[in-house]
């Protein structure tokens, strides 16, 4: 049987039909994030408070930089040693997911990428080489991070309180992977630069619609 | 200072120079790691509880319109300045000095207004690294950010002055190589420090539109020179003329030499007036009262002049339509140069007829002292004036080409070589 049930096991309140493609979600009217495991719906915990920042992303409203653009579903805010940052989850014009890094104007997109090696998170220092896929990447930012709030929907489980271990790594031609370390696992994306300056809203124009 | 320059100052927060005590504001995000005491010198380690790092004393203030706390937008983005750095560089054996503030915005991250010589530049960090080249070679190729550049110069930055927050922690003295390159309005840059390399994307601004935007009233200088990224503006006047001059020009100028062409009208007569001292008269029809007719004398003077009174008058009712005198003068001898003449042996006199009829041209050698030589005397009707038309077409052509020319003139101000124009 699939999965039917579009209430907050919490509160009651609906749940966006989108949770049948999202993992988890942040319900909108109590405090609690909901995830979807086998078809069940469980409350995964409580969604933080998400203080409003002025951001050039906001949930539902879709931006647009260069020929390609984005809809931010979820919001996730992760504090590490400077400060915070959010990592938004958001699906771009052709229905793929991705995740938009945003830190005071520093912005990365990033899709998911397979390292194919084993790592050890002792070996990665700041300033380490390492050789992924054939390219060379040097450890340029050493951290974690604990996750702060939750907001809207996401592909994956995430849990406010919890701390992960994170790794940038800076190759040529400004390449940039991020890798995360929780639980014993290590997930990793690929990611490009954006410049702010260049993000502006989506508008419906007539070449855009149907776009 | 009037109510539209009030200074826009930021909401500020303060934190107290740990190495002073004096009240700092605190305007950045987190990413800023150092706080430069603006009283003592003080570089202070904003992610490790503003710890001492470093002291740089009687630092010489930089010129600049702007100070930390003042918001303004740039770009479509507001944004505070919340640093001040300035550079000095030996370009070319020479000394420049330039001031940049450290910009924040809650959005955009942090940038650089730039200050130079009265011009205004805001320059970002990006990541658009450059195609090809790396290597400096004045006005060579650089593409980078989808824009192609020129390389426009290359020197070594060395910080005299700083305040405020910054993106880093910085030394006094540190220095950085850089290589500009410029795509007016736009410019590129590769800094090369000692450890890493950046690449920063310059737009120049307007400089009343950013004062204004900062509300600071812009009492200083006029700006020096042209800047590398400073695009050429003719102004809609100049532009409006010569668009106008690109179409006119080429009219006038075809108009003129139809004119020249069948211009020269139909001959009605000619006569021979053999003793001008006694002088004589030829009569004659002219048809159309519309064109100008004309009256062409020839006389062979040589090393000499001589002049004629003219009377035309209605033959039908002798009224006098029209008089003319004017003479015909021909010089020619050698000097030092060769040969040298002056003068004509040839003179026109164009009038309009007044109604289409018979006329008579009484013609008589005035003055005495005049050379007494047989006269030519050709009348022409229907005759088109083509040298006006050319002298439009001149002028026309000068507006068009005033602005290539006034274009070039900048050109050759910004690249400093008015004598290598390899356009």
């Amino acid at each position: 049987m699939g999965f039917d049930g579009t209430n907050c096991p919490n509160c009651g309140a609906d749940l966006p039909d989108t949770l049948t493609r999202a993992k988890m979600v942040a319900c909108a009217y109590c405090e609690s994030t909901v995830i979807l495991e086998d078809d069940v719906l469980r409350s995964a915990g409580e969604k933080g408070v998400m203080a409003e920042e002025p951001s050039l992303f906001v949930l539902g409203r879709e931006i647009q930089y260069r020929r390609e653009r984005f809809l931010p579903v979820g919001q996730a805010r992760f504090s590490y040693g400077a400060g915070w940052w959010d990592e938004f989850w958001a699906v771009n014009g052709a229905g793929e997911g991705v995740w938009v890094s945003v830190d005071e104007g520093e912005i990365a997109v990033e899709r998911p990428y397979e390292i194919g090696v084993t790592l050890s998170p002792d070996r990665l220092k700041k300033g380490a080489r390492i050789s992924l896929n054939g390219e060379t990447f040097t450890v340029t930012e050493a951290d974690s991070a604990t996750c702060m709030a939750l907001r809207g929907e996401f592909p994956e489980a995430l849990h406010v309180g919890q701390t992960y271990e994170y790794w940038h790594l800076s190759g040529p031609n400004g390449r940039l992977v991020t890798l995360e370390y929780s639980d014993g696992e290590f997930a990793a994306s690929e990611g490009t630069w954006v410049d702010p300056y260049l993000i502006r809203p989506y508008l419906i124009r007539p070449e855009n619609a149907g776009a | 200072m009037t109510d539209a320059f009030q200074p826009k100052d930021a909401r500020v927060a303060a934190i107290n120079c740990t190495a002073c005590g004096s009240p700092l504001p605190a305007l950045a995000g987190h990413r800023a790691r150092a706080m430069v005491c603006s009283y003592c010198g003080a570089v202070m380690d904003r992610h490790a509880e503003y710890a001492l790092l470093a002291r740089y004393r009687d630092m010489p203030r930089p010129d600049g319109p702007f100070r930390i706390g003042l918001s303004g937008e740039i770009l479509g983005v507001m944004q505070t300045i919340v640093g001040i750095v300035a550079i000095r560089a030996q370009i070319e054996g020479a000394g420049y000095g330039w001031t940049n503030y450290q910009l924040y915005s809650p959005t955009h991250g942090y940038s650089w207004l730039t200050w130079s010589d009265g011009h205004l530049t805001h320059s970002r960090k990006t990541r658009d690294m450059p195609e090809s080249g790396g290597h400096f070679a004045y006005k060579a190729p650089l593409n980078a950010a989808g824009r192609a550049f020129r390389m426009y110069e290359h020197y070594v930055a060395r910080i005299t002055y700083l305040e405020g927050e910054l993106t880093w922690i910085p030394s006094l003295g540190d220095t950085t190589e850089v290589i500009e390159a410029v795509d007016p309005p736009y410019g590129y840059a590769v800094v090369i420090g000692e450890t890493e390399t950046e690449f920063e994307f310059t737009s120049y601004l307007d400089r009343a539109q950013t004062m204004a935007a900062f509300g600071v009233e812009d009492t200083f200088p006029r700006a020096l020179g042209v800047h590398g990224t400073q695009p050429f503006i003719a102004g809609s006047f100049h532009t409006a003329l010569s668009k106008a001059g690109k179409w006119f020009a080429p009219i006038a100028l075809t108009l003129g030499l139809v004119f020249a062409a069948i211009g020269a009208g139909q001959k009605i007569t000619e006569t021979l007036i053999v003793d001008t001292d006694r002088g004589g008269s030829i009569v004659f029809p002219l048809n159309r009262p519309d064109r100008l007719a004309e009256v062409r004398l020839s006389a062979n003077v040589y090393n000499a002049w001589s002049w004629y009174d003219m009377e035309l008058t209605n033959e039908e009712t002798d009224e006098t339509v029209a008089e003319f005198d004017g003479g015909i003068e021909y010089y020619e001898g050698y000097d030092s140069d060769g040969k040298w003449t002056e003068g004509s042996q040839t003179v026109t006199f164009r009038f309009k007829p007044p109604e289409a009829g018979a006329y008579r041209l009484t013609i008589t050698t005035g003055d005495p002292q005049s050379a007494r030589l047989p006269v030519r005397v050709e009348i022409r009707e229907n005759v088109m004036l083509s040298r006006y038309l050319f002298g439009l077409g001149i002028f026309f052509a000068l507006c068009a080409l005033s602005l290539w020319f006034r274009r070039a003139r900048f050109e050759a101000k910004r690249w400093g070589d008015d004598e290598e124009e390899d356009d």
